[in-house]
């Protein structure tokens, strides 16, 4: 593994010192085409030549290389969310957080690999075969966002775009070593992500440290008209607010991130964050919220009622491969059989069924009433603290194969970060040691509109 | 809640999905356990109140749309997009 040399913030200074803005994004650009650990997706290089001449050399990103995870619109690239289904689609137009980027000097330099429409923790779900953890290639990188987390802990990018729904940002943060921020959801324009499940989406970035992650997260933030659930409210300072310090600020450790199933490794490197963030003032108290024991089931029954709905335009006509049929009913059938891979369907087959005559009552409306619930026992718990922390994930990076026969054994890896999905709270993975060799991740859960106090927590952890 | 690969097949159906025969008795016990897992939710006192400010609501007014989207189209005529057949005529 090669180390990441230099921060985004280091490299924007040097082009905006009058260093070539180009240098780094064409070395990046080399290295995603060679797609090491199967972290990249096809990427139209021609496209690079064309930012770089046309780079902003004065912004906050200029000359930053950054890499795209599949399923974020860029006109002209491919956007093929690792899916069959989906081969042969290029976007008409581009996201507004990718716009954002590039109009402070960003050089998107290739898109990464991922699972199927984001579906899974561990990027073996796509259908271009799985992503390997830069740190031990043995291992998953994480997932959905697995590719992007690659691109950056294998220093190929200081800066790569995931998306979140569940933790498909935080959790593979966390296996790979660096820092994963999800903004508090509406933060960040939805316009251009592919959507999975529209109430908990929301782009986020892969970062080195908090500060760059703050600065990338604070440049696409923002209220877009183009995005209906987009948010008002101003953004601030976040990389400002990464000095802030801890002092005064009470922090609640999460009860019920200490139980069953976390590795004891893990366990061992959250309570040396805890204690290091009481040695540098912070008031820690212990904290325990019961309903955040359901958010994975909540989460497992409203996501893929979303997705079901989401899922359903996508009919095999004009992308993918064209299924041989007699009549239009059997062409859908055949096609999206044959063009969203085992994971994408079973989460439809259970989304279809959570939403069915005589069954919603029973599973989708009370996964709804657990969500207020849960949303309204965080909430009341934050005005008690500033902050809850608890262990990212369970356990370090899994071995590739080792919970893919088994899907709810992989969906229980993100059973610690749905709370703050399902809440639409900011939350943040930062590193925080070694368990095994591997990293651990400690995450930090805000306030809603909040990220300022979750990344001056989080600074003071790395 | 138990599946078996009839109810599958339903919900394939539904789904406009087509699933092959294996996979439906597959798929019963892989959507039997996960279902079996989210009936914890019988446990749990919900709530009604909706969730303050997940979402908020932009104003419903048309826009114009977006012309290239049309011309993503394999075939077009004006504004109208053409679809190679999929049901053949007597």
């Amino acid at each position: 593994m090669t180390p990441p040399a230099l921060t985004a913030r280091a490299m924007a200074a040097a082009v905006r010192g009058g260093a070539d803005p180009g240098a780094w994004a064409r070395a990046a650009a080399d290295r995603a085409a060679a797609n090491p650990w199967n972290a990249f997706r096809p990427f139209h290089r021609d496209a690079v030549e064309a930012q770089i001449a046309g780079a902003n050399r004065a912004g906050r990103l200029a000359g930053v290389p950054v890499v795209l995870k599949d399923n974020l619109a860029d006109e002209g690239q491919p956007c093929g969310c690792a899916s069959r289904i989906l081969e042969g689609y290029v976007a008409p137009y581009t996201a507004t957080c990718v716009a954002r980027l590039r109009a402070e000097g960003a050089i998107i330099v290739g898109r990464s690999n991922m699972d199927e429409f984001a579906m899974g923790s561990s990027t073996e779900n796509s259908a271009h075969g799985p992503a390997r953890n830069p740190l031990d290639e043995s291992r998953v990188p994480g997932g959905s966002s697995g590719g992007s987390a690659a691109a950056v802990a294998g220093g190929v990018v200081p800066i790569a775009l995931g998306s979140e729904t569940g933790g498909s940002v935080r959790q593979p943060a966390s296996f790979c070593g660096i820092v994963g921020l999800k903004p508090t959801y509406g933060r960040i324009s939805r316009h251009g992500l592919v959507a999975f499940a529209s109430s908990l989406d929301i782009v986020s970035p892969f970062a080195l440290d908090t500060r760059d992650a703050a600065l990338v997260a604070e440049v696409m933030a923002g209220h877009d008209p183009l995005d209906s659930t987009s948010l008002r409210e101003p953004v601030g300072d976040w990389e400002g607010a990464c000095d802030g310090g801890v002092s005064g600020l009470r922090v609640g450790v999460l009860a019920e991130g200490e139980g069953e199933g976390v590795e004891p490794g893990v366990a061992a490197r959250v309570a040396e964050a805890v204690e290091s963030l009481s040695r540098q003032g912070a008031i820690v108290s212990r904290v325990s919220i019961p309903s955040t024991r359901l958010a994975l089931a909540a989460y497992y029954v409203i996501a893929p009622a979303e997705a079901s709905s989401n899922l359903a335009r996508f009919d095999g006509l004009r992308y993918g491969p064209r299924a041989a049929a007699s009549t239009l009913a059997e062409l859908y059938l055949r096609g999206r059989g044959q063009g969203f891979g085992p994971e994408v369907q079973r989460r439809i087959l259970l989304g279809t069924f959570a939403l069915s005559a005589g069954w919603a009552e029973e599973y989708y409306v009370r996964a709804q009433r657990a969500r207020a619930r849960i949303t309204h026992d965080m909430e009341a718990a934050l005005r008690e603290v500033d902050v809850l922390v608890s262990p990212t994930s369970p356990t370090v990076a899994f071995k590739l194969g080792d919970r893919a026969m088994e899907p709810l054994a992989m969906y229980l890896a993100d059973i610690l970060t749905v709370p703050a999905s399902l809440a639409g709270l900011p939350a943040v993975s930062v590193p925080c040691g070694m368990s095994e060799g591997l990293p651990v991740g400690l995450q930090v859960t805000g306030r809603r509109n909040d990220e300022a106090t979750v990344l001056r927590v989080a600074t003071a952890v790395g | 809640m138990r599946f078996d690969a009839a109810t599958v097949q339903e919900l394939a159906g539904l789904a406009r999905l087509e699933v092959a025969p294996e996979r439906a008795t597959a798929l019963a016990g892989e959507l039997s356990r996960i279902v079996t897992y989210v009936e914890m939710l019988a446990a749990l006192e919900g709530i009604d109140e909706g969730r303050p400010g997940a979402t908020p609501r932009r104003d419903d007014v048309a826009r114009p749309g977006s012309p290239s989207l049309v011309e993503l189209a394999a075939g077009r005529d004006a504004d109208v997009v053409r679809l190679p057949r999929v049901v053949e005529t007597e």
